[in-house]
C-alpha cells in the first residue's frame, strides 16, 4: 500500500450531485479537500432526467444558490429550456424547472471543481474508510493508496453494490455501463452501520430523428425566463422544446400481456422504489382504470438527438420496451438507443446521523444523497452542501450549520431523515413543509444568504448589496413606489425585490401566523441537549420514548419533540432534567 | 410541541370544598384578568371583584395579581378565588381559554418556577415525581380514548379531512398537469359539513348537563358486595384531589372524583339490605333505582364469594334494565378463584383491576351516549379546539381557488383537532395521495 504524502481535511467520496456540491463548498470554506470519483467523465452526471428543479425541488436549488452553492449556477450554464411550474397557483408554490444539456452540465461542473482552490480531484475508487479511536483517519482506494484525512463525506449514490435489472437480465453496476462500488459497503458494516437496499428506475432513451413530433404537443421554454441563480442574469439562449404525449389503450394491453416479464414482478427485485417515480408497469397494476398516462419527451442536449421519455420508466425486457414504444402515437418507428432499467443499491438508515449529517458513532464521517435513502439531484445537492460545509467546519472546530424547518426545505429534508428515517426513497414535496408559505422560491436568499456571508461562502463585497436588497424589500412592502437605488443591489435585482414585496404583502396574515408558530419551534430548538446528558435515561418517561431517544439521540428539545410518539410529559421531564443537569454542572 | 412561553391556566385547588382557586401564569395574564373583571390591578393586593362572562356576572371573586419576576413561577401570575360550583369552574376556565390561555399540564406551574430559578433542585424533585406519575396514566388514557373515538364520528372526521387535504395537496404538487381541477362545489360542501359537525360537537359542551352538574357514576350492588370499599379505593387512589361530603339524600354518599380530566360524582347507593322486612327492601330498591336513573354510568358490584346468587341476579336484572351505561365488576378477587367473567374482575381490597375499571369508565365517557344523545364533549380544551377548527374549515371553503391557502386552513384545522382525532402527518397525506392518484414522473 502506498501512503499519500499529504493529510487532507476532508475527503469526499463520489462525484455526483451530492459529492460535487460537498467538495466545492468544503474547499471554498478553506478545508484541504480531495474528491475521489470512479470516473472524471461522469462527474455530476444526470443519470435520470436531463432536468433540474421541479415542484419543491426547484426551491431546494434556489436555497443551495442562496447559501453560496453551485447547482443553480451550473444549471443556468447548461439550460436549454426554462419552465416555471405552478404559475396557475399561488406564488408560494411556484417552482422553477430547467431542462439542461447533460454534457454541458457535467463539464461545466467539472470545470468549476478544477478551478476551485484547495480542491484536488482524483479518479479512483474508495474501497475502505479507516478509523482510529472512533474517528475517521484515512480512505483506501482500489489502486491501494491510503489518503489520511480528518473527515470524510460519503456520497455513493446508487453505486454501493449496485445491481442493474432489465427484464430478467441482471448486471453489476451503479449506472448502466458504470461499475458498481463493491467494496465500501463491507467497510461501513465493519463500522457498525445498518445497511439496507433501495431501488430506483429510469426510462429508455430514444433517437429523436425517429420520432414523429407532429403527434406531440410541443412545450416551448419560458421566454423571458427567470435564471435559477440570483448571480446569473437572463442571457440569450438556444432553447430546445419538450413534447407532451400520452400512452394508449394499446400500451395498457402490452403491459398486461407482459407484466410478468418485468424485473419488478419476476421476483428479482425485493427492495422498495420511490412511489413518486413508479414504473409504467407499476402504474398499470395500481391504477388499471387510468389508461392514458402522460409522457414527456425531454431533449438530452444541444448536440445530440437523444430524448428521455418521462413517464416511461421501466425494467421490462428490451423487446417489450419496443412494444411499449410502438403503442404510442408518434413513436411507432422509434429507435431505442439505451434501454430503461431498474437499479438496486445499498443505503444506510439515516437515523444513524446527527442533523449535521455526521454519523453519530463515527466522528468525522458524513453522509449525503442516496446513501441516506433520498432520491433526486436536488435533494442530493442540498445534503451535499450541508455535509460538505459541516465536515469543513468540524475540522476547523466550528459548530455545524443546522437549518431549521421554518427557514428551508433543506432543513425539512434533513430533519425528516434523521428524526423519522425512511422506508422508501425520500423525495421532497411541498406538503412536507409546515411553513410552506414562508419557504418560497422568491425569498430563498432572504431566508438563507446571511449564512453564506457568515461562513464566507460568497464574496465579501456582496454583503453591502445584500443588506441594501433586504432593505429594498422592506421599503417596497410598505410602499410599492418607494425609491430604490438599483445600483446598490449588486447581483440582486430590483425586479426580484418588487416581486417578493408583492408576494409577502399578499400572504401577510398567513405569514404572520406561520412566523408565530415557527417562533415556538425555534425556542424549543434553542434548548440544546447538553453533551453528556442522555435524555433516554430520564426517569419517568415512557419506555417506548426511551427507545426512540436512545436511537435518534436528538440534539435539541425541538428535535426530540418531533420524534413520533414522544408525549408532552416526556418533553417536560427532559426539559427539567436539562436544567437540573445544567445547574449541577455549573457548580 | 407545547410552547413554554404561552399563558397557562389551571385550578390550584382540588375538587370539593367551597372555594376554587384558578391560577394563571404567562404574558397574557394581566390582559385576561382585565377582560374578566374590567378592572386594573396593583401587584400583590387581594381585590374583591366581579367576574364577568360577557355582560353577565359569573361570580364574585378575590383576585390577586403578581407581577414578574416576583411570583411563584417568575412570570406574571394571577390567582382567582371563586365559588366552587361545577358550572362556575368550567365556565371561567372556558373564558380564560377563549382569551388565549391554554390548559396547564400536570406540574407545569412548578416546572416554570424551576426553569425561572424560583425553585431549587430538591423542590424540583417533587415536580418530576408528579409529572412522571401522570405521564404513563395520561398517555394510556389518551391512547385509549383516541382508540375509542377513532371508531366513530371522529374517525369519519379524520378521514374526510385527510381526503380533502390530499385532494388539495395532490394538485399543488401536480407537475405534469395530470389532475382535473378541484371540484369546488363538492369540496366546499364537504368542508362545511365537517365544520358544522365540529360546531355541533362543541355545542354539546357548554349546554351539557354534565358540565353543570358533573358526571354521575352510581355504585350499586348488595350491601356486602364491597361498594363502599370500592368507593374508598377509587377515591383513595386519587386521594390528593378529593374530599367527600354527605349527599342530599339520606343513605347515599356523593363524592367528587377527578379522573384523568373528567369531573365525576361518585354516588354510593344505599343498595339492598338483606333483611326479611319487605318494606325496607322496597325502600332500598326504590332509592337505588332513583340513583341509577339519574346516573350517567352505573357500576354494578357483584360479589365473587357469594354462594347463592339468586338475589344478586334478580337485582342485576333490575339494574340492567334501568341503567344508561352499565359496567359490571366482580369484586373480592383476592378471596376466591374465578375464571372468565363478563365484566371487570377487581379486588376493592388490594386494588387489583382498578386500573381496568378506570379505563372502562373513561372509555364509556369518550364514546359518548352518556346522556342518551350522541357524543358529548367533556373537556374545555376539546370544546375550544372544535370551535377553532370549524372556523378554519369555513375559511378553507372560501379559499378553494387558492389551493395553498386552502391547505393552510385545513392544516390548521387538523392541528386544532389533533387531540380528538389523532395527528395527521404529512406522511398520512402522502399515503392517501399515492393510494388514490396515479401521479409522478
Amino acid at each position: 500500500m502506498f501512503d499519500f504524502n499529504k493529510t487532507f481535511d476532508v475527503i469526499v467520496i463520489g462525484g455526483g450531485h451530492a459529492g460535487c456540491e460537498a467538495a466545492l463548498i468544503s474547499a471554498k470554506r478553506g478545508a484541504k479537500t480531495l474528491l475521489i470519483t470512479q470516473s472524471l467523465d461522469t462527474i455530476a452526471q444526470m443519470s435520470c432526467n436531463p432536468s433540474i428543479g421541479g415542484i419543491a425541488k426547484g426551491q431546494i436549488v434556489r436555497e443551495i444558490d442562496a447559501l453560496g452553492g453551485a447547482m443553480g449556477k451550473i444549471t443556468d450554464i447548461a439550460a436549454v429550456h426554462y419552465h416555471m411550474l405552478n404559475t396557475g397557483k399561488g406564488e408560494a408554490v411556484w417552482s422553477p424547472r430547467v431542462q439542461c444539456d447533460k454534457k454541458i452540465y457535467q463539464f461545466a461542473y467539472k470545470h468549476f471543481l478544477e478551478n476551485q482552490e484547495n480542491l484536488h480531484i482524483l479518479q479512483d475508487e474508495a474501497t475502505q474508510i479507516l478509523t482510529k479511536n472512533g474517528a475517521v483517519d484515512a480512505v483506501v482506494t482500489l489502486r491501494q493508496t491510503k489518503y489520511k484525512t480528518k473527515a470524510v463525506v460519503l456520497c455513493s449514490g446508487t453505486f454501493l453494490k449496485g445491481t442493474i435489472h432489465v427484464g430478467k437480465l441482471m448486471l453489476g453496476g451503479g449506472r448502466y455501463n458504470d461499475n458498481a462500488a463493491n467494496f465500501l459497503s463491507a467497510s461501513l458494516k465493519d463500522l457498525g452501520l445498518k445497511i439496507g437496499r433501495l431501488k430506483t428506475g429510469t426510462p429508455m432513451r430514444i433517437n429523436g430523428r425517429t420520432v414523429d413530433f407532429s403527434k406531440f404537443t410541443p412545450q416551448p421554454s419560458d421566454n423571458p425566463y427567470t435564471p435559477m441563480s440570483v448571480f446569473n442574469r437572463q442571457i440569450k439562449k438556444d432553447f430546445l422544446q419538450c413534447y407532451i404525449g400520452r400512452t394508449t389503450d394499446k400500451t395498457t394491453e402490452v403491459l398486461a400481456e407482459h407484466a410478468k416479464e418485468s424485473a419488478l414482478y419476476s421476483g428479482n427485485i425485493n427492495s422498495i422504489g420511490p412511489r413518486y417515480c413508479p414504473s409504467i408497469e407499476d402504474k398499470a397494476v395500481k391504477f388499471p382504470q387510468n389508461r392514458h398516462h402522460p409522457l414527456f419527451l425531454e431533449p438530452e442536449g444541444l448536440h445530440t438527438e437523444e430524448y428521455y421519455i418521462q413517464g416511461f420508466s421501466t425494467s421490462m425486457p428490451e423487446y417489450v420496451q419496443y412494444l411499449l414504444l410502438r403503442s404510442v402515437e408518434g413513436l411507432e418507428n422509434t429507435q431505442i438507443v439505451r434501454p430503461g432499467y431498474a437499479v438496486e443499491y445499498d443505503y444506510v438508515d439515516p437515523t444513524c446521523l446527527y442533523p449535521s449529517l455526521e454519523v453519530k458513532t463515527v466522528s468525522g464521517l458524513f453522509f449525503a444523497g442516496q446513501i441516506n435513502g433520498t432520491t433526486g439531484y436536488e435533494e442530493a445537492g442540498g445534503q451535499g452542501f450541508i455535509a460538505g460545509l459541516n465536515a469543513a467546519l468540524k475540522v476547523q472546530g466550528v459548530e455545524p450549520l443546522i437549518l431549521r424547518r421554518d427557514e428551508s426545505y433543506i432543513g425539512v429534508l434533513i430533519d425528516d431523515l434523521v428524526t423519522k428515517g425512511v422506508n422508501e426513497p425520500y423525495r421532497m414535496f411541498t406538503s412536507r413543509a409546515e411553513y410552506r408559505i414562508m419557504l418560497r422560491t422568491d425569498n430563498a436568499d432572504l431566508r438563507l444568504t446571511d449564512y453564506a456571508f457568515k461562513y464566507g461562502l460568497l464574496p465579501k463585497e456582496y454583503a453591502k448589496n445584500f443588506e441594501a436588497y433586504k432593505e429594498a424589500v422592506n421599503l417596497l412592502q410598505e410602499d410599492e413606489n418607494a425609491k430604490i437605488d438599483e445600483e446598490s443591489l449588486g447581483p440582486w435585482s430590483i425586479d426580484a425585490a418588487r416581486n417578493t414585496a408583492k408576494i409577502q404583502n399578499k400572504y401577510k396574515g398567513y405569514l404572520e401566523r406561520n412566523i408565530k408558530e415557527a417562533r415556538a419551534l425555534e425556542n424549543a430548538d434553542k434548548i440544546v441537549i447538553p453533551e453528556g446528558f442522555d435524555p433516554s435515561a430520564v426517569k419517568g418517561i415512557l419506555i417506548e420514548s426511551k427507545q426512540k431517544l436512545a436511537k435518534i439521540k436528538p440534539k435539541t428539545l425541538g428535535q426530540a419533540s418531533r420524534i413520533p410518539g414522544l408525549t408532552p410529559s416526556d418533553l417536560q421531564l427532559i426539559l427539567i432534567h436539562i436544567e437540573k443537569f445544567r445547574r449541577e454542572h455549573a457548580k | 410541541m407545547y410552547s413554554m412561553h404561552d399563558t397557562i391556566a389551571a385550578f390550584a385547588t382540588s375538587n370539593g370544598g367551597a372555594v376554587a382557586v384558578l391560577r394563571l401564569s404567562g404574558t397574557l395574564t394581566y390582559q385576561i384578568l382585565n377582560k374578566l373583571t374590567k378592572k386594573e390591578f396593583t401587584p400583590r393586593q387581594a381585590t374583591f371583584t366581579t367576574i364577568y362572562d360577557g355582560e353577565n356576572i359569573l361570580d364574585k371573586a378575590i383576585v390577586t395579581y403578581f407581577k414578574a419576576p416576583k411570583s411563584y413561577t417568575g412570570e406574571d401570575v394571577a390567582e382567582i378565588s371563586l365559588h366552587a360550583g361545577p358550572y362556575i369552574k368550567s365556565r371561567i376556565l372556558e373564558l380564560c381559554l377563549a382569551l388565549g390561555a391554554r390548559n396547564a399540564r400536570a406540574g407545569e406551574f412548578s416546572q416554570r418556577a424551576f426553569l425561572n430559578g424560583k425553585m431549587d433542585l430538591v423542590e424540583a424533585q417533587g415536580v418530576l415525581d408528579i409529572i412522571s406519575a401522570k405521564n404513563k396514566a395520561a398517555h394510556k388514557a389518551a391512547v385509549n380514548s383516541l382508540e375509542g373515538r377513532l371508531s366513530g364520528k371522529f374517525k369519519q372526521i379524520r378521514q374526510n379531512l385527510t381526503d380533502i387535504l390530499a385532494q388539495v395537496e395532490v394538485r399543488i404538487d401536480d407537475t405534469y398537469g395530470e389532475m382535473q381541477p378541484l371540484p369546488h362545489e363538492q369540496t366546499k360542501n364537504a368542508l362545511l359539513d365537517v365544520a358544522k359537525e365540529s360546531k355541533n360537537l362543541a355545542d354539546t359542551f357548554s349546554s351539557g348537563r354534565l358540565v353543570k352538574e358533573g358526571i354521575k357514576v352510581a355504585l350499586c350492588g348488595l350491601t356486602n358486595a364491597g361498594k363502599s370499599s370500592l368507593l374508598n379505593k377509587l377515591l383513595g387512589y386519587n386521594r390528593a384531589i378529593v374530599s367527600s361530603q354527605a349527599g342530599t339524600t339520606r343513605d347515599t354518599v356523593e363524592a367528587p372524583l377527578s379522573l384523568l380530566g373528567f369531573d365525576l360524582v361518585l354516588v354510593d347507593t344505599a343498595g339492598i339490605r338483606k333483611t326479611t322486612a319487605d318494606e325496607a327492601e322496597i325502600e332500598g330498591i326504590n332509592r337505588s333505582r332513583q340513583a341509577i336513573e339519574q346516573a350517567d354510568i352505573t357500576i354494578f358490584v357483584r360479589d365473587l364469594t357469594l354462594q347463592d346468587k339468586t338475589e344478586e341476579d334478580k337485582f342485576f336484572e333490575e339494574v340492567r334494565q334501568s341503567a344508561k351505561n352499565l359496567i359490571t365488576v366482580f369484586n373480592k378477587a383476592d378471596k376466591t378463584e374465578c375464571g372468565e367473567k363478563e365484566g371487570i374482575i377487581i379486588s376493592a381490597k388490594t386494588g387489583q383491576g382498578l386500573e381496568n375499571l378506570e379505563k372502562e369508565i373513561i372509555k364509556t365517557l369518550n364514546l359518548g351516549d352518556i346522556s342518551g344523545q350522541e357524543v358529548i364533549i367533556t373537556s374545555a380544551a376539546h370544546y375550544k379546539a372544535l370551535l377553532a377548527a370549524a372556523l378554519e374549515l369555513e375559511s378553507a371553503a372560501k379559499k378553494l381557488a387558492d389551493l395553498e391557502l386552502c391547505a393552510e386552513h385545513l392544516r390548521t384545522a387538523l392541528k386544532e383537532l389533533k387531540e380528538l382525532i389523532g395527528e395527521v402527518t404529512s406522511e398520512d397525506v402522502l399515503d392517501t395521495i399515492f393510494s388514490k392518484f396515479c401521479v409522478g414522473k
